[in-house]
């Protein structure tokens, strides 16, 4: 929900008041340049990000209605500015069957439990990097719905309103993320630690 | 009773089809209980929700937030501001004839 302090910023924004345009920018700058660097994976690509998102912002700003927080109308900005930087550059390096194929194989191949391997834990950085690779190369139209739904903690329902997709279709796109990047970590443990991540 | 025959026709690949919805709670309290159920007597589910539950929250302690550089900030003002100047000097030197026009669209008003 949308703090008092952010309606009366946004009303004044609207009236023309740079001052509380800035104002927003220092108070929700951080979570949009963060989105950024989860979605685009490197921090010129997210600072470039950020800029473009106020910029557009501040442009449209007689376009906010109210009807969300105004950082949830931003992230739905930056979002689809990423979304269309993801689509332009094509960069990924897995293709959708691949995640369909990490969904079917959880149907049928049995994965060990590695929650109790000696490797399993967070300061493991060899695992970080192959998660951070994982995610990494998961097609644009997964990587946008696990970032916000899984990393930054938004429910599907606000998901799916800021990509413009239904909800089932953002539950699917969850689900079959989330089955892809376990059955990443699986392999690294079955490999001896050696999995590879991407298509490649 | 009927919980424990529906619990036995649950399969494997249902509980994998539905194990997303069940972590983030969305499911209806009967179906988890029958779910919930059948993962207490599969190795292979329960070691499925273990993993499914770590890989999320693996990723969701990665996500550490990064600072925003001070430069990156400045640099965001910088462009607002010079579209606040334009914004400006556009209002304040619209064309003569456009303000007339305006000021007589107002007075029939």
């Amino acid at each position: 929900m949308e703090s008092r302090q952010e309606t009366q910023l946004v009303e004044k924004a609207r009236k023309g008041d740079i001052g509380a345009f800035e104002e927003l920018i220092r108070m929700t700058g951080g979570r949009i340049y963060n989105l950024g660097f989860k979605l685009l994976r490197n921090k010129e690509d997210a600072s470039d990000l950020m800029q473009e998102t106020y910029i557009k912002a501040y442009e449209h700003i007689d376009s906010f209605r109210g009807n969300s927080a105004f950082s949830t109308w931003l992230y739905r900005i930056a979002t689809n500015l990423a979304l269309m930087k993801m689509r332009r550059e094509k960069n990924q390096k897995v293709s959708t069957d691949e995640i369909k194929e990490a969904y079917d194989n959880s149907m049928v191949k049995e994965m060990p439990d590695w929650t109790h391997n000696p490797a399993y834990h967070f300061k493991n950085q060899e695992l970080k990097d192959l998660l951070n690779r994982a995610i990494d190369s998961l097609p644009s139209k997964y990587r946008s719905v696990f970032v916000l739904h899984d990393m930054e903690g938004f429910p599907v329902s606000e998901v799916a309103d800021m990509l413009s997709l239904s909800e089932p279709a953002v539950k699917t796109r969850s689900h079959r993320s989330r089955l892809f990047l376990r059955e990443r970590l699986a392999d690294y443990f079955k490999q001896g630690h050696k999995a590879q991540v991407g298509g490649g | 009773m009927e919980a424990d025959d529906k619990a036995d026709k649950m399969k494997c690949e249902d509980i994998c089809r539905l194990i997303s919805e069940y972590l983030d709670d969305g499911l209806d309290l009967e179906l988890r209980g029958i779910m919930r159920e059948h993962i207490n007597l599969c190795e292979r589910c329960s070691a499925l929700l273990k993993t499914m539950k770590e890989t999320i929250s693996f990723t969701r302690r990665m996500s550490e937030t990064e600072k925003v550089p001070d430069a990156v900030i400045n640099r965001v003002y910088c462009e607002i501001h010079i579209r606040y100047e334009r914004r400006i000097k556009s209002e304040t030197f619209a064309p003569p004839e456009a303000s007339k026009y305006n000021k007589k669209k107002e007075k029939r008003r």
